[in-house]
C-alpha cells in the first residue's frame, strides 16, 4: 500500500504496522469464535457426504470388518445395472408428472378458493388435510381406494367404462398411481403457498387491469396473476421437485418397487441395496448420484430462481 | 370526450356511511378537483365512477348513458392510481400498450408470444407501437420505453401511469392523488405539466387530492368533500373568497384562515372578540364565528387598531412574512400576512395593533354555515 493510499484509507503510515497486527488479532478471534460452528458443520453436514463418497470407492458391506479400495468398480457396476437406469427413469417420470400436476391443481384450487366468498377457511382446511396427515397412514386408505374390486377409483372409472384393475399391481399403472397419490398430497401444501402469493398481489393491480379493459378472468390471469406469481411458482416447483426426488414411503408401503421394477425409484433402490442386500458401497454410489441431482436443483434455485424472478 | 354526471350517490361500508348524497355534474372537457381531508371519501367516489366499487344508491351517467351496471372494463374511463399500479413485470412500452392491446387484439392474439407471430396481430401491433411512441414523446419519456417500472424514479413511474391513461381516448380521466408520492419540488412541477396536458387534450379530468394547493392551481372547478358530503363546488376563486362553510374556509388556503369568536347582537350587528365589525346581518342573534384570511388583516400604528395582540412567532418566507399573534380573548394564535416591504421592525413578544376591512369578514353561524352580512357605516362602528 502506498503512503497515499494508506492515508486515503484513513490510516497514517506510522500506524500501518500496528493496524496490520490489530487486524490479524481480529481475524484470529473471529476464527476462534466461529470454530465450534465450523467444526460441527464439517462433522454433521460435510463429513457424512464425504464418508459416503469415500465409501462408494470401496467394496465394503455392512458388517464387514475390512474393506478394499476398488476405484470406480462400483460405478462401473452401476452403469451396467438395468435396475439403476430403470430407477433413474422412473424417478424422473415421477418428478416430471408430480411437479406440473401439483402446481396446476394447487394453483387452480387456490384461485377457486380465493374466488368464493363463503367457506374459504373450510375449503382451505380440507385441501390441507393430506399435508398434515402422515403418508404412511394415508397409504392404507389409498391401497383401499385403488383396490380392483371395491376401490373407489375402480368404481368411478368403471362408471365411465374403464375396466377395473389392481392399479398398484399392474406395471402400466403402478407408477401413475403413485404419482396420483403424491399430487394428492402435495396439492394442499402448494395451494397454501399459492394463496399466500395471491394475497400479496396488490388489489390496485387487478383494478388497473379492469380499467385498462381486461374483461375475462383468462386475460387477467395472464396479464397480472400468473406473472406476479412467478416467484412463488418457482419456489413451489423447487420444493416439489426436491420432495418428489425423495419419494420413498409410498413405494415402500404400497409396491416395494414392483411390479417388475415398474415403481423402482432412486431412494428405494438405495434402501434396498443398503438395508436389504447390505451392499453399502453400492448404496453409497447411488446416494452420490442422488446427491448430485439435489445439488443440481440447488444450483438452479440459486442461479436462476433467486436471480431472475424478483421484480423491483 | 364526455360529460360525467354524478347523481345522489351514497355509499356505505357496513354501517359506516362514507358518501352521503353526492351530486355533481361535470361538463365535457372540464378539470374538476375533488378535494378534502384524508378519509373523506374521495377515492371511494372515484372508484364508484370507475366502476371498481358499487354505490349503495344513486346514479352515474356518462353523457346520457347510465353506466351503473357497466363493468369497469366497458366504461372506457382511464384511471391513474395513487400507487400508479404499473405492471411490474412489463416494460414501460408494454405497460402503456395494455389498454390498446386489450381493445385492438382478440383474446387469442393477446396470448404471450402470439402477437408477434400471427400476421393479423403483427399489423395491429405496429399501430400500437406508433401510438405508444406518440404518447411517450408527448410525455418526454421515449428513452424509458424499454425499462421496467422497478428501474424508474417516482416521477418517471407517475409519467408512465399517466401515459397508460392517455394512450387511448377515454370518456374521462380519473386521477387519484397522482402527485402525493413525489417530493415537493417535483410535485409543483408536475402540477403545471398535468394542467398543460389537460389543456392540450381538452378532456374531462376528475382529479382527487387532499392538497388544496393542487386543487387551487390546476382546476376549473373545485368540489370540496367533507365527511362524505359535497359541501361546496365552485371555481378556485369562488371557493377561496366565498366559502359557504367554515370547514371549506379552513381547508382552502394556506396559511389557514383565522377564526375568531364572534357574536350576532340582537340588533343584527356583528361583533368580533367583543368589538363591533361594522357589519350587520339578518341572522338570528347568538354566538358565531368570524373568519378573516391572513392577508385581510392589517398592521396599524398604535391607537388606530380594532384589537391588539402580542407577536408569538414570525415566519419569514422571503417575499412575505407570516406574523403569529395572540391576545387574551383568542383561543389560538392568529396570523397576519405582511408583504416584504411592510416588514416593520417586528420582534417576538412585541405588542401590535390590528385592523381589517369589514368587506373581508366571512361570518359563519354556530352550525358552520356561512351567514350573509352587509356593511353598515363602517368607520363609526369600528371606532365606537
Ligand atoms: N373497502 C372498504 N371497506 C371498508 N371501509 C372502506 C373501504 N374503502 C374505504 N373505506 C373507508 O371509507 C372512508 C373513505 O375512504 P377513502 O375514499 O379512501 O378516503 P380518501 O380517499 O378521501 O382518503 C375511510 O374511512 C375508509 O376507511
Ligand atoms: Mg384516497
Amino acid at each position: 500500500m502506498s503512503t497515499h493510499e494508506a492515508v486515503q484509507a484513513g490510516e497514517t503510515p506510522s500506524f500501518a504496522a500496528a493496524s496490520v497486527r490489530a487486524r490479524m488479532r481480529y481475524q484470529l478471534i473471529a476464527t476462534m469464535l466461529s470454530a465450534p460452528a465450523i467444526a460441527l458443520m464439517f462433522l454433521l453436514l460435510i463429513g457424512p457426504v464425504v464418508a459416503v463418497l469415500l465409501l462408494s470407492f470401496t467394496d465394503w458391506s455392512l458388517g464387514d470388518s475390512d474393506f478394499n479400495w476398488v476405484d470406480m468398480a462400483t460405478y462401473q457396476e452401476m452403469v451396467e445395472d438395468d435396475i439403476f437406469w430403470k430407477a433413474i427413469a422412473n424417478t424422473l417420470i415421477y418428478v416430471g408428472i408430480v411437479i406440473p400436476g401439483s402446481i396446476i391443481l394447487g394453483l387452480g384450487a387456490a384461485l377457486l378458493i380465493e374466488s368464493v366468498t363463503v367457506g374459504r377457511s373450510f375449503w382451505r382446511a380440507v385441501y390441507f388435510l393430506p399435508v398434515m396427515s402422515t403418508l404412511i397412514a394415508m397409504a392404507v386408505v389409498w391401497e383401499f381406494m385403488l383396490n380392483a374390486k371395491f376401490g373407489m377409483v375402480s368404481q368411478v372409472l368403471g362408471f365411465f367404462g374403464v375396466e377395473a384393475k389392481s392399479w398398484l399391481q399392474e406395471p402400466d399403472t403402478a407408477l401413475p398411481a403413485l404419482c396420483l397419490i403424491a399430487i394428492w398430497q402435495a396439492l394442499g401444501f402448494n395451494m397454501v403457498l399459492f394463496m399466500a402469493g395471491l394475497t400479496s398481489i396488490p388489489r390496485e393491480l387487478h383494478n388497473a387491469a379492469e380499467v385498462d379493459g381486461v374483461r375475462s378472468a383468462w386475460d387477467r390471469f395472464w396479464l397480472v396473476t400468473w406473472p406476479l406469481l412467478t416467484p412463488v411458482t418457482m419456489f413451489v416447483a423447487i420444493i416439489t421437485a426436491i420432495r418428489s426426488f425423495q419419494v420413498f414411503d409410498t413405494v415402500h408401503v404400497l409396491t416395494k418397487g414392483g411390479p417388475d421394477n415398474a415403481t423402482m425409484v432412486l431412494v428405494y433402490q438405495i434402501y434396498q441395496e443398503g438395508f436389504e442386500f447390505f451392499r453399502s458401497s453400492y448404496a453409497s454410489a447411488l446416494t452420490v448420484v442422488f446427491l448430485g441431482f439435489i445439488f443440481l436443483l440447488t444450483l438452479f434455485k440459486v442461479f436462476v430462481v433467486e436471480r431472475k424472478v424478483h421484480y423491483q | 370526450m364526455s360529460s360525467v354526471h354524478i347523481q345522489n350517490i351514497t355509499k356505505s361500508f357496513g354501517k359506516v356511511e362514507v358518501l352521503k348524497d353526492v351530486s355533481l355534474n361535470i361538463p365535457d372537457g372540464e378539470f374538476v378537483s375533488l378535494v378534502g381531508p384524508s378519509g373523506c371519501g374521495k377515492s371511494t367516489l372515484l372508484r364508484i365512477i370507475a366502476g371498481l366499487e358499487q354505490q349503495s344508491s344513486g346514479q352515474i351517467r356518462i353523457d346520457d348513458r347510465v353506466i351503473d351496471n357497466v363493468r369497469p372494463s366497458e366504461r372506457n374511463i382511464s384511471m391513474v392510481f395513487q400507487s400508479y399500479a404499473l405492471y411490474p413485470h412489463l416494460s414501460v412500452f408494454d405497460n402503456i400498450s395494455v389498454p390498446l392491446r386489450m381493445s385492438r387484439l382478440n383474446s387469442i392474439q393477446r396470448l404471450p408470444g402470439l402477437r408477434h407471430l400471427l400476421p393479423g396481430a403483427r399489423a395491429v401491433e405496429k399501430g400500437i407501437r406508433a401510438d405508444v411512441e406518440q404518447v411517450a414523446s408527448l410525455l418526454d419519456m421515449k428513452q424509458l420505453l424499454d425499462r421496467k417500472p422497478g428501474e424508474l424514479s417516482g416521477g418517471q413511474r407517475q409519467r408512465v401511469a399517466v401515459g397508460r391513461a392517455i394512450v387511448r381516448e377515454p370518456h374521462a380521466f380519473l386521477l387519484d392523488e397522482p402527485l402525493s408520492n413525489l417530493d415537493a419540488k417535483l410535485r409543483v412541477h408536475m402540477r403545471t405539466e398535468i394542467a398543460q396536458l389537460h389543456r392540450r387534450l381538452g378532456a374531462t379530468f376528475i382529479y382527487v387530492t387532499h392538497d388544496q394547493a393542487e386543487a387551487m392551481t390546476m382546476s376549473d372547478r373545485i368540489a370540496v368533500l367533507m365527511d362524505g358530503e359535497l359541501v361546496q363546488v365552485g371555481s378556485p376563486d369562488d371557493v377561496y373568497n366565498e366559502p359557504q362553510d367554515i370547514r371549506v374556509a379552513e381547508f382552502i388556503g394556506s396559511p389557514r384562515i383565522n377564526t375568531f369568536a364572534g357574536e350576532i347582537r340582537s340588533d343584527g350587528g356583528v361583533d368580533l372578540l367583543g368589538v363591533p365589525t361594522g357589519l350587520v346581518t339578518d341572522a338570528e342573534a347568538g354566538p358565531a364565528q368570524v373568519g378573516l384570511r391572513p392577508e385581510a388583516l392589517r398592521l396599524v400604528p398604535v391607537g388606530e387598531g380594532v384589537f391588539a395582540g402580542t407577536v408569538t412567532h414570525i415566519e419569514n418566507l422571503g417575499a412575505e412574512l407570516m406574523v403569529h399573534f395572540v391576545n387574551e380573548n383568542m383561543e389560538r394564535p392568529a396570523i397576519i400576512r405582511l408583504d416584504h416591504i411592510e416588514r416593520h421592525r417586528l420582534d417576538v413578544g412585541e405588542s401590535i395593533e390590528i385592523d381589517f376591512l369589514p368587506g373581508a369578514v366571512r361570518l359563519f353561524g354556530p352550525d358552520g354555515a356561512r351567514v350573509p352580512t352587509e356593511e353598515f357605516m363602517e368607520k363609526q362602528l369600528v371606532n365606537a
